[in-house]
């Protein structure tokens, strides 16, 4: 009995000790970005289904009635890679991972406009976290959300 | 006897209370008599008449504007959309000890076992830390979500001075 | 006609059709209840629509000791307060639209209400009487809201708001007092 549960007790702390690793070493190779083009406006009442998680928390500080989500796209970046992302009024989302901080990606994301740099920001982004930047204007009513998240 | 039912000298409270129709039938006999000789009081009571009324009709103005009919109806989408990610059930779930007490220790086990795999930093920081930030803006707010503590970075872009903006929208 | 009884059954059976009529019966109050206290025409719908959601989600809880509408009027005077104090509401107002609120005020040209002076008056009334509505305390606010609005003795006032009667009387008074002040231009007296 008291050998099984030795048993188990390793096997258990293998796991773990092979979790971490694996994690460590996926930290150290790849990033994956996931991001959401949202349109929100106040236009209409509608509620993008494929955004069901994503609203709450949006409505939570936001008061449009409307999120439509216009694109997804996933970026598998390494470290000092740029990734770019098409948004619409001819808008590009440049994305590159710099470094990984403990449980934190540190991205510089920059939004250009007809090659014209109109916002760069450096943030450090928590694994499995996800930041929504917003503002720029789409379209008679409504701005452009794009909801940034990683994982590695 | 009618000398007793009248008050001695103004009383706005009791006055106040006469309004309201808070009084008893003695007391307000007593009120009664005092306003057939008093028009300080007829006047102060002729105020919060006109309070009263222009209130009501103020908030009778802003109920003619108010689209009730949208409301009703987001309240019910919503309420359908609960429906459907099973939050009703849940809700009454978590109502009930024998599910609460297993559900707590598993949801411990999880925070340990995940806590140990992502190193995840503690609920109450931020999803996301901005450490710089600069461009064409005129104006930026970071804040975050109540909820998750989700970043949200919200900036306005500097006007186009050439009237641009809309036209190259797709 | 449904009664109270019924209609409780019905929501908490998850009866749409209940949970619809309930609606109907008390968006109204409850937005001037909302309004009342938050003086902002948008979040009060905000809140009512929370309002309700959280009827939905906690009728169960509701065990008939107090009548559905003082349960519903607490609710909305909690909700309303909270609202008032979080941070989010702050923001919101950063993104609200440029059209003013009193934007739709104005009479038509024509109709017995222009009369230029007349109009001058009452706007200038207006204009006091709300200064000193938002310059209420909320508490003598509500007290004054649950008053007027709902019409609701100083028994059921403190019932909703688990305060004592005197402590209603008297934030009554004080709001009365202080939203006369509004009158003392003589403005109406014409």
């Amino acid at each position: 009995m008291v050998k099984i549960m030795r048993k188990t007790f390793s096997l258990l702390l293998l796991f773990v000790f092979v979790g971490i690793m694996v994690n460590s070493v996926w930290a150290g190779s790849r990033v994956k970005i996931d991001v959401k083009t949202v349109l929100a406006s106040q236009q209409s009442t509608f509620f993008d289904p494929r955004l069901s998680g994503l609203i709450e928390e949006l409505r939570s500080v936001f008061r449009y009635t409307s999120y439509r989500l216009l694109s997804e796209d996933r970026l598998i970046l390494g470290i000092g890679e740029t990734g770019n992302v098409v948004l619409p009024g001819r808008r590009i989302l440049r994305v590159t991972p710099i470094g990984i901080r403990g449980n934190r990606a540190e991205l510089r994301l920059v939004i250009l406009r007809k090659k014209n740099k109109i916002f760069q920001t450096v943030i450090r982004l928590r694994n499995h976290g996800s930041i929504t930047v917003g503002g720029p204007r789409h379209q008679k009513e409504g701005h452009l959300l794009l909801n940034i998240s990683n994982s590695f | 006897m009618k000398e007793n039912c009248k008050l001695k000298e103004c009383d706005p409270i009791l006055l106040c209370h006469y309004f309201d129709r808070e009084l008893g039938p003695e007391d307000k006999e007593k009120v009664d008599e005092h306003l057939k000789d008093c028009p300080s009081c007829q006047k102060t009571l002729q105020d919060h008449q006109i309070i009263s009324s222009h209130y009501k009709a103020d908030l009778k103005t802003k109920l003619a504007r108010t689209n009730f009919e949208s409301l009703e109806q987001s309240v019910l989408n919503r309420v359908r959309d609960r429906r459907v990610f099973g939050w009703t059930n849940i809700s009454s779930l978590l109502f009930l000890k024998r599910f609460y007490i297993p559900a707590t220790a598993v949801a411990a086990a999880l925070v340990i076992f995940f806590s140990v795999m992502f190193y995840p930093a503690s609920p109450s920081d931020p999803s996301a830390i901005v450490t710089s930030l600069s461009g064409q803006i005129s104006s930026v707010m970071i804040f975050e979500t109540p909820n998750t503590q989700q970043t949200i970075l919200w900036f306005k872009e500097e006007l186009p001075l050439n009237g641009e903006d809309n036209a190259q929208d797709i | 006609m449904w009664d109270e009884n019924k209609l409780v059954l019905h929501l908490k059976q998850g009866d749409e059709e209940a949970f619809r009529l309930l609606i109907q019966q008390y968006r109204e109050k409850l937005y001037n209840i909302a309004y009342g206290i938050t003086l902002d025409s948008e979040d009060s719908l905000d809140i009512v629509q929370d309002v309700f959601l959280k009827v939905h989600q906690n009728i169960r809880r509701f065990r008939g000791k107090s009548k559905l509408s003082t349960w519903l009027h607490r609710i909305t005077v909690n909700q309303s307060l909270n609202w008032k104090r979080r941070w989010k509401r702050r923001f919101r107002w950063h993104h609200r639209p440029l059209v003013t609120e009193d934007s739709g005020d104005y009479p038509e040209l024509g109709t017995n209400e222009y009369y230029p002076e007349k109009l001058y008056q009452n706007k200038e009334f207006e204009k006091a009487f709300r200064e000193k509505l938002r310059e209420l305390p909320e508490d003598a606010r509500t007290v004054f809201v649950l008053k007027e609005i709902e019409g609701l003795s100083y028994e059921e006032i403190a019932k909703t708001l688990k305060l004592k009667r005197g402590t209603v009387s008297s934030r009554l008074f004080y709001a009365r007092q202080k939203l006369k002040e509004s009158l003392e231009h003589d403005l109406l007296g014409d």
